[in-house]
């Protein structure tokens, strides 16, 4: 009997201990109580008003113009001038009523709807979309993008006009990109570019409303926002009183919140996951393609890769199909350097590239042989000189495709007496060990609609240079012919094969997931989510 | 017992000389990384002027012995600077997560010891009984039981086919029930193990069967005779787990989405923001530092032979 007391006493204890802990701790996430005292309607009951997102990397801010890498946070928090169609193959309206482009593609002029308001309440008018430019040219990275802006022309209240130095189609591209989102720069001017950082004024579907450092961030919608993209239906506002996105870090975790529905939507699948989530009918999954794709860097300057002989043995040794079969064809295969949701992307000049340079073993083998590497010893590696053929591949440890490509790789090129060493090290060392030609060979993901930025990372660069295709680069970009600004790439194309500077590998299909109660959530091409339309059925 | 002041004087001298080690390790070893935090924040395409001024900003543009004394003095002073990723002051981050890590990690810890102590002591009396090769091979399962495992099992098992607790996150006390286990059973086997083995030893010892002979009462014998002595090891393996109740459980917190220190650790160390590594070191460091001395204090305290070296006799 004493020792039952005695144990009950110590459980107690515990408890209490426990219970006190935890009456100290920060306030817990109450539910949000909806202010709204008119009666419910129909579509009230049927539809939930709350969202939860969960994503795998916490913001790194929500300013957008301070910052490099976005999320579905930001796609709800940004309103665009343009953006592109679900199919990639157009570009619209978006937050202002019109645009129009003067013939010469000189003159840009946007035109503004009425009542639209930031979230804090300042009108959203011409003189507003100048500031917010502005202050990108001031604080943002990529300014460069915006170089043949040569003028912000506020016309009227509701009118802005941007006169460009000479015609830009990337124009298309960077308009519609998250960098591109409209701030209240007066706003960010009054509390300084870091605060602004943390709970950016923005006019867009929704707002911040509170931001936990590692937790969560909630928004709430802005109700002034007006979407005129002719793909959505909902003009505005969001269907929801409030949409919580939470930050999970570990795949494994996200997909359970996922499956037990405490989550309804989520911005990552893992590949392990692919197949489990697909046979699950509470869920939808949702597939797009990688804007630019995965390249094998070449070191024309390397006393071994110099000859274009065997880095064409290299392009033919590698099989981007059993690349694609151990990665379960989590990739696809890609002989022009982008995936087809990249704007001038050729089918045309795929197939051909596809038939010219398919895997063909014998074939590099005899160019290997031509260019002086034998097997003398018979140990499977091609000597030189007395000198193996032991080349080193950097490869990223933290992009998974180009990490578990590499022993395939490794292992194809072993075939053709290749000693391949792989040395991962994290994505952003590779690329610059690339950039300043402190390589053999590496393999980097590049992410960008528009090919530009796919070819000038490979003629940029300190271990390669061919000013024919820099200018053909250039002259490229600035094509406003959207056919004959394809048929100028498939000649920039031609030309990387001439040299093989880069070889082309593939491209990831992007996974995302939604509860089945989810509806409208679309996904575009290049993977962007479109929210304007999503509702949340009630269970 | 100015012996003993002059001990902790002396321990917390080497202690500044070891910070001073640490800081400048931990300095080299951050920035001799391979990447570049600016270049990962500016992104790929950033213009070289926009990198520049990003680089002068942080003071990263100034040579690498002027960037850590210009870091020490200012650590000194509590100003571990700016976060490179979140444009904010590394000190308002730890703060911000503190108060979850201090709920997490001290819960754990504490019912560690709360449920370890009468656990081994029970085990080593009943020494060979059913009882004690339960808890013997139960810790030894538990004790090589992977963190991470062991929480996506109690994830599976408590959250998703019997859905008692939420998987992830903190929104309320039932939050804490899962990571809090994870840190618990893992930890508590070792220090189970530690306690029982010492307890099994001290009650073999010749004073232990000299109260017995005596005829003193068993409770009074373990709790003054027994468990005094068997609580060194664990009193050290207390104060040696101080640092990490701040410093919080990089896996735990990552696999649960808690937003505690260690959670900021693990994504300051992925994204290279020096400032916030360094700053959350370099406390985990101090208190690594501030607790082993006390815990030699309190282990002098309660043993008379450690008492007795620091008088040097």
């Amino acid at each position: 009997m004493r020792k039952r007391k005695n144990f009950a006493t110590v459980l107690a204890v515990i408890l209490v201990f426990t219970f006190v802990l935890s009456a100290c701790s920060p306030t817990t996430d109450e539910p949000i109580e909806n202010g709204d005292t008119n009666e419910p309607t129909e579509e009230d009951e049927k539809y939930s008003k709350e969202l939860i997102i969960g994503i795998s990397n916490e913001l790194q801010g929500t300013d957008t113009q301070t910052i490099s890498t976005s999320n579905l946070a930001h796609i709800l928090l940004y309103g665009l001038l343009i953006d592109v169609s679900l199919d990639g193959k157009e570009y619209y309206a978006d937050i202002v009523e019109s645009y129009n482009i003067s013939e010469d593609g000189l003159k840009w002029t946007f035109v503004l709807p009425e009542g639209a308001e930031f979230s804090n309440g300042d009108p959203l008018n011409a003189e507003a979309i100048k500031g917010s430019f502005d202050r990108y040219l001031e604080v943002g990275a990529y300014v460069s993008d915006y170089a043949n802006i040569k003028e912000y022309n506020v016309l009227d209240e509701k009118t802005i006009e941007f006169v460009l130095s000479q015609p830009d189609p990337v124009l298309f591209t960077v308009l519609s990109s998250i960098q591109s989102g409209i701030v209240n720069a007066d706003a960010a001017n009054e509390v300084g570019n870091d605060a602004f950082k943390t709970k950016a004024v923005t006019y867009g579907p929704a707002y911040v409303e509170e931001w936990v450092q590692g937790s969560h961030v909630t928004l709430k919608p802005n109700m002034t926002f007006r979407d005129f993209s002719p793909e959505t239906e909902n003009k505005g506002p969001l269907k929801f009183d409030e949409i919580k996105v939470r930050f999970i870090p570990d795949s494994f975790t996200l997909v359970s919140e996922l499956e037990k529905g405490t989550v309804d939507i989520i911005d990552f699948v893992p590949l392990e996951s692919i197949e489990t989530l697909k046979t699950n009918s509470d869920i939808k999954l949702y597939e797009a393609m990688q804007p630019g794709g995965s390249l094998l860097y070449v070191n024309t300057e390397d006393p071994i890769l110099s000859d274009i002989k065997v880095r064409q043995a290299i392009a033919l040794g590698i099989n981007r199909d059993e690349i694609a079969l151990a990665l379960d064809n989590y990739v696809t295969p890609s002989y022009t350097f982008m995936s087809p949701s990249v704007t001038s992307f050729s089918s045309e000049k795929e197939m051909e590239m596809m038939n010219k340079w398919s895997t063909d073993k014998e074939k590099a083998k005899t160019l290997l042989e031509e260019a002086g590497w034998i097997d003398q010893n018979n140990d499977g590696i091609r000597e030189k000189d007395g000198e193996d053929m032991t080349i080193e591949l950097l490869t990223a440890m933290d992009v998974f495709s180009i990490k578990a490509a590499a022993p395939v790789i490794q292992s194809q090129l072993k075939e053709i007496g290749i000693d391949l060493q792989i040395k991962e090290l994290e994505h952003s060392y590779v690329k610059d060990s690339t950039k300043d030609g402190d390589f053999q060979l590496s393999t980097r993901s590049v992410q960008w609609a528009d090919p530009m930025h796919v070819f000038s990372f490979t003629t940029d660069s300190r271990y390669y240079a061919n000013d024919e295709l820099d200018k053909l680069i250039d002259d490229s970009m600035y094509i406003a012919s959207l056919d004959e600004r394809m048929k100028s790439f498939e000649k920039v194309t031609d030309l990387m094969y001439e040299e093989l500077p880069a070889i082309s590998l593939f491209y990831e299909k992007w996974y995302t997931a939604s509860r089945v109660e989810i509806e409208g959530l679309k996904l575009d091409s290049q993977g962007n989510f479109r929210f304007m339309d999503v509702k949340k059925l009630n269970k | 017992m100015i012996f003993l002041l002059e001990y902790i004087i002396r321990r917390l001298f080497i202690g500044v000389l070891v910070l001073l080690t640490v800081s400048i390790l931990l300095f080299a070893i951050m920035h001799s990384m391979p990447g570049d935090p600016i270049q990962l924040i500016a992104g790929d395409r950033a213009d070289p002027q926009k990198i520049l001024e990003l680089r002068i900003k942080f003071g990263l543009d100034k040579p690498l012995y002027i960037q850590y004394f210009k870091w020490l003095l200012n650590a000194l002073r509590g100003d571990f600077g700016l976060s490179i990723l979140a444009s904010q002051p590394v000190s308002v981050l730890i703060m911000s997560r503190l108060k979850y890590t201090l709920m997490l990690s001290g819960i754990a810890v504490l019912l560690q010891y709360i449920l370890a102590i009468p656990i081994a002591l029970l085990a080593a009396f009943k020494k060979n009984s059913l009882l004690d090769k339960f808890t013997v091979y139960s810790t030894i399962i538990l004790w090589s039981t992977p963190q991470f495992w062991l929480g996506i099992l109690l994830i599976l098992l408590f959250a998703v086919k019997i859905p008692i607790f939420p998987i992830s996150g903190y929104s309320g006390p039932l939050s804490l029930v899962l990571p809090v286990a994870t840190i618990l059973l893992t930890n508590m086997a070792s220090g189970i193990r530690i306690t029982r083995s010492e307890i099994v030893d001290i009650l073999n010892e010749k004073y232990v069967i000299t109260a017995y002979a005596k005829g003193l009462k068993e409770k009074v014998i373990l709790i003054k005779h027994v468990l005094r002595n068997a609580l060194i090891p664990t009193t050290v393996m207390f104060f040696l787990s101080i640092p990490w109740i701040i410093g919080g459980s990089v896996i735990v917190e990552k696999i649960f989405a808690y937003p505690g220190m260690g959670y900021l650790l693990w994504t300051s160390i992925t994204k290279q923001d020096y400032p916030v590594v360094q700053g959350i070191v370099l406390i985990i460091a101090l208190l690594t530092v501030v607790s082993n001395t006390l815990g030699d204090v309190v282990v002098a305290y309660l043993d008379p032979r450690v008492r007795k070296n620091m008088e040097g006799k």
